[in-house]
């Protein structure tokens, strides 16, 4: 019983493992290409708000006049943490939360003519951000831009990871199961016949060569049923060659046992015979002896009584 | 390891059970055996060498093999996913505000706020901070501004306690009070006081009580008071004025009766939350409720100051043909209230039927009285529409108007309200030819209505935009129910809806 759990949770497991990698694998490629997609989406959007921001900053500026209206639709976005106007020495000058307003950045500004897109940890918020810092057409009298930092949030991202992973580990379950029970079919239909074998080696072992298993399919599994039952009816007809073989060496044993029997009883009568007569011979080799010794000692000599 | 002396199958070519039981052949590798109920597995490795190994085991370690492998993998594709990278940018955080009062020349200033419940904590933690920026010299004047969720006597008395030589000045703010710190709003009230200690700026305080005088009587009962409190001969340079609301244009003229029409008045009237009436007055040891107070100023420090409403004009204008003291009958000869409903596209529709105050629908639609100066130059005035009187469908305004003014609509919008702050306190320093940063101190007035107007989220902006445009200097702001100013070629003006920054230098 625990061999044939053991062979069959060895096919399971081993199916069940891989259909779990490959599932694992194929689970965070998946969420990782849905998150960059996300990210980059969420960049690309809030890219072209920085775009339409800076384009209103520079003409606030020239009117006297910020564009506060749009500066906080811009603040309402669901994923802008902040925005800031900073002048090139870095100094804040306006922000939409006004305890920034005067603060420095950590470094100044960089020269750049393009917006770039900077990974940062707002320690705030205690979170990854995406930083977007847009040049601005204001200028101090150096020839120093001023430029617009834009904190966008990465909680989005997360959101929407977290969705595509609670709906892909659901999908991923469902795959799992049913790898699970494929796996189990696939290990009961190999275990089968192995076990079907093992019950016929076992019946062999036990000399019941008329045990015979049942040939359920055509791969090499069902090649090896066909030679298990070939090499059962050989061994079947060696044993029964052998049993005739043994038959006739008994009887042939025992045709010559009974001539060497009758052998061995003349032989048993002609030492009879011989031991007889040599026990004569030795009794009147006695005789002879008695009488010469007699014959020197010079008795009468006494006729024997019976001969 | 040993092996035990076991006997193959003649016929399998397996390995049986010592014991006798069970057979599990592996052909020419050797066999499987049980032993104390775990499995084992003999394995001929040729040249006669075999090795027993614990199948049990086997499986087991490959169950922890596979498992391990496959945690690993999930963690570095984990890894890999999340993609961590270093901050490229430090950004700053923010941090306490740090009072420090800078030195301002030849005026000593000192500021302080407070946004406690209790009337005399709230005095005391203010007159603390102000204390910072006078070096412990006493102040000569102080203004208050405070709102009205506290008794009025009470803060005063504190003030006066705390403060015994300065001459004091004030009123109550709607909603909250300014200082160079921020936006001040409390649970119960806030407060901000501004204390002066120079000896190149005379003030002179005065008051009176609009009950006891018509108002024209009140304004020259209290700017001769406060030139008399001032101990000086002559024209200010500078009125500050707070009155109820109600009669400023009167006590405009009482004032102006004393000085002059060339000398500026500015100022606000003294508002509370709710228009209830709880508004007061601050003269010295005196609290108005239906009063005006006055600062005479006397300095050769260059002043500059700027009263502006700041709203967009509309190509929507006519004459007023019918009106009396603050109520609009008729413009162009017909109902002033239906007028003005057809210039502003309907925005008092309802009011039109139900009669009533429209003072929210009106704040960024206000009317303005077109003023030329002697010189030709053209001012508008603006005017907050207060309520449609039903049935001659009349209009009641914050400000007086007479048949004949011209009129005009005006439009604008929270944005443009907000960016005053930073477009009048600029104006100012231009006018009075200070530069940013050279001011010693500054006082802020903003119409409530106004400051109302703007979402609560983006008030905390006002402060800051004005420290943008002045610098580093201090200065207290109060939120009025009409604004008095000065238009040059024309004189002394109420209106609404206006914003004014008054600005001294530090140095001559």
């Amino acid at each position: 019983m625990n061999r044939k759990r053991t062979i069959f949770i060895k096919v399971l497991s081993s199916m069940v493992s891989m259909s779990t990698i490959a599932g694992a694998l194929i689970l965070l490629i998946s969420i990782g290409e849905q998150t960059r997609t996300v990210e980059k989406g969420l960049i690309e959007e809030n890219l072209l708000l920085a775009r339409i921001a800076a384009r209103s900053i520079e003409a606030g500026y020239l009117a006297h006049r910020w564009p506060f209206e749009a500066l906080k639709q811009i603040d309402e976005s669901e994923n802008i943490l902040f925005w800031w106007i900073v002048k090139p020495d870095g100094t804040i000058y306006l922000a939409n939360n006004v305890e920034m307003w005067g603060k420095k950045v950590g470094k100044p500004p960089p020269d750049i003519d393009e917006p770039v897109i900077n990974d940062v940890f707002y320690k705030k918020m205690g979170e990854r951000i995406k930083l977007i810092i847009h040049p601005l057409d204001i200028k101090e009298e150096s020839g120093e831009q001023w430029m617009l930092y834009m904190g966008v949030s990465l909680k989005s991202v997360v959101a929407a990871r977290n969705d595509v992973i609670i709906t892909s580990i659901g999908f991923f379950i469902i795959v799992i199961i049913v790898a699970s029970l494929l796996s189990f079919y696939l290990a009961k239909s190999l275990t089968k016949p192995l076990r079907d074998l093992t019950e016929g080696v076992n019946a062999i072992s036990k000399g019941n060569l008329d045990h015979i298993i049942e040939v359920k399919s055509e791969d090499e599994i069902g090649e090896l049923t066909v030679a298990f039952n070939k090499m059962t009816n050989d061994l079947k007809e060696y044993r029964a060659k052998l049993e005739e073989s043994r038959s006739i060496l008994e009887r042939k044993v025992e045709e010559r046992t009974k001539e060497l029997q009758s052998r061995v009883d003349e032989l048993e009568r002609f030492h009879r015979l011989t031991v007889g007569r040599e026990l004569r011979m030795i009794e009147l080799k006695k005789k002879i002896k008695e009488l010469e010794e007699k014959l020197k000692s010079n008795e009468p000599y006494k006729k024997p009584e019976s001969d | 390891m040993v092996i035990p002396d076991i006997r193959k199958d003649p016929i399998t070519g397996g390995y049986p059970h010592p014991e006798g039981y069970g057979i599990e052949s592996y052909g020419h590798l050797g066999g499987c055996y049980r032993e104390k109920g775990r499995r084992k597995r003999i394995e001929d490795k040729g040249a006669g060498r075999k090795i027993e190994k614990d199948v049990n085991e086997m499986d087991r370690r490959s169950t922890i093999g596979i498992c391990i492998g496959l945690v690993a993998i999930i963690l570095i594709a984990w890894m890999v996913e999340m993609n961590v990278e270093k901050p490229s940018v430090i950004l700053p955080e923010p941090s306490p505000e740090v009072v420090e009062q800078k030195g301002t020349g030849v005026v000593t200033v000192g500021y302080g706020w407070s946004t406690r419940d209790e009337p005399r904590e709230a005095v005391e933690e203010a007159v603390s901070l102000l204390k910072k920026g006078l070096n412990g010299k006493s102040p000569d004047y102080v203004l208050l501004f405070s709102t009205a969720g506290y008794n009025p006597n009470e803060i005063l008395r504190e003030v006066k306690r705390l403060l015994p030589a300065a001459q004091i000045y004030g009123s109550t703010s709607c909603l909250g009070v300014l200082t160079k710190d921020g936006f001040h709003v409390g649970k119960r009230g806030s407060l901000a006081l501004l204390a002066v200690s120079s000896s190149e700026i005379t003030f002179g305080v005065g008051g009176a009580s609009l009950d006891e005088l018509p108002p024209r009587e009140a304004g020259k009962k209290a700017i001769l008071s406060a030139i008399e409190n001032a101990k000086k001969d002559g024209k200010p340079k500078l009125v500050l004025i707070t009155s109820a609301p109600g009669k400023e244009e009167e006590i405009l003229l009482g004032v102006e009766d004393v000085v002059g029409k060339d000398v500026p008045i500015i100022g606000g009237s003294s508002a509370d939350d709710d228009i209830s009436g709880k508004w007061r007055q601050f003269a010295n040891d005196k609290v108005y409720s239906n009063g005006v107070s006055l600062t005479a100023i006397y300095t050769d420090l260059n002043i500059g100051w700027a009263y502006e409403a700041g709203y967009l004009r509309t190509e929507n204008m006519g004459s007023i043909t019918k009106a009396e003291g603050r109520v609009i009958y008729e413009i162009n000869n017909r109902p002033a209230a239906e007028v003005y409903n057809e210039w502003t596209n309907g925005v008092i529709s309802e009011k039109l039927k139900t009669g009533g105050t429209v003072l929210s629908e009106t704040t960024y639609y206000p009317l303005a009285k077109i003023i030329r100066g002697k010189g030709g130059e053209i001012h508008y005035l603006s005017i907050h529409p207060l309520s449609v009187e039903l049935p001659e469908s009349s209009l009641t305004v914050f400000a007086n108007v007479e048949e004949g003014d011209d009129i005009l609509l005006m439009h604008g919008n929270w944005e443009l309200l907000l960016n005053r702050a930073q477009a009048t306190p600029y104006n100012a320093l231009v006018n009075g030819n200070i530069p940013k940063g050279e001011g010693s101190f500054g006082i802020y007035t903003f119409c409530a209505g106004t400051m109302l107007a703007i979402p609560e989220e983006e008030r905390p902006k006002i402060p800051l935009l004005i420290s943008n445009s002045i610098g580093d200097v201090p200065f207290i702001g109060t939120f009025t129910f009409g604004e008095q100013g000065f238009l040059p070629g024309v004189g002394n003006r109420h209106g609404n809806l206006v914003n004014s920054m008054i600005i001294f230098s530090r140095v001559k």
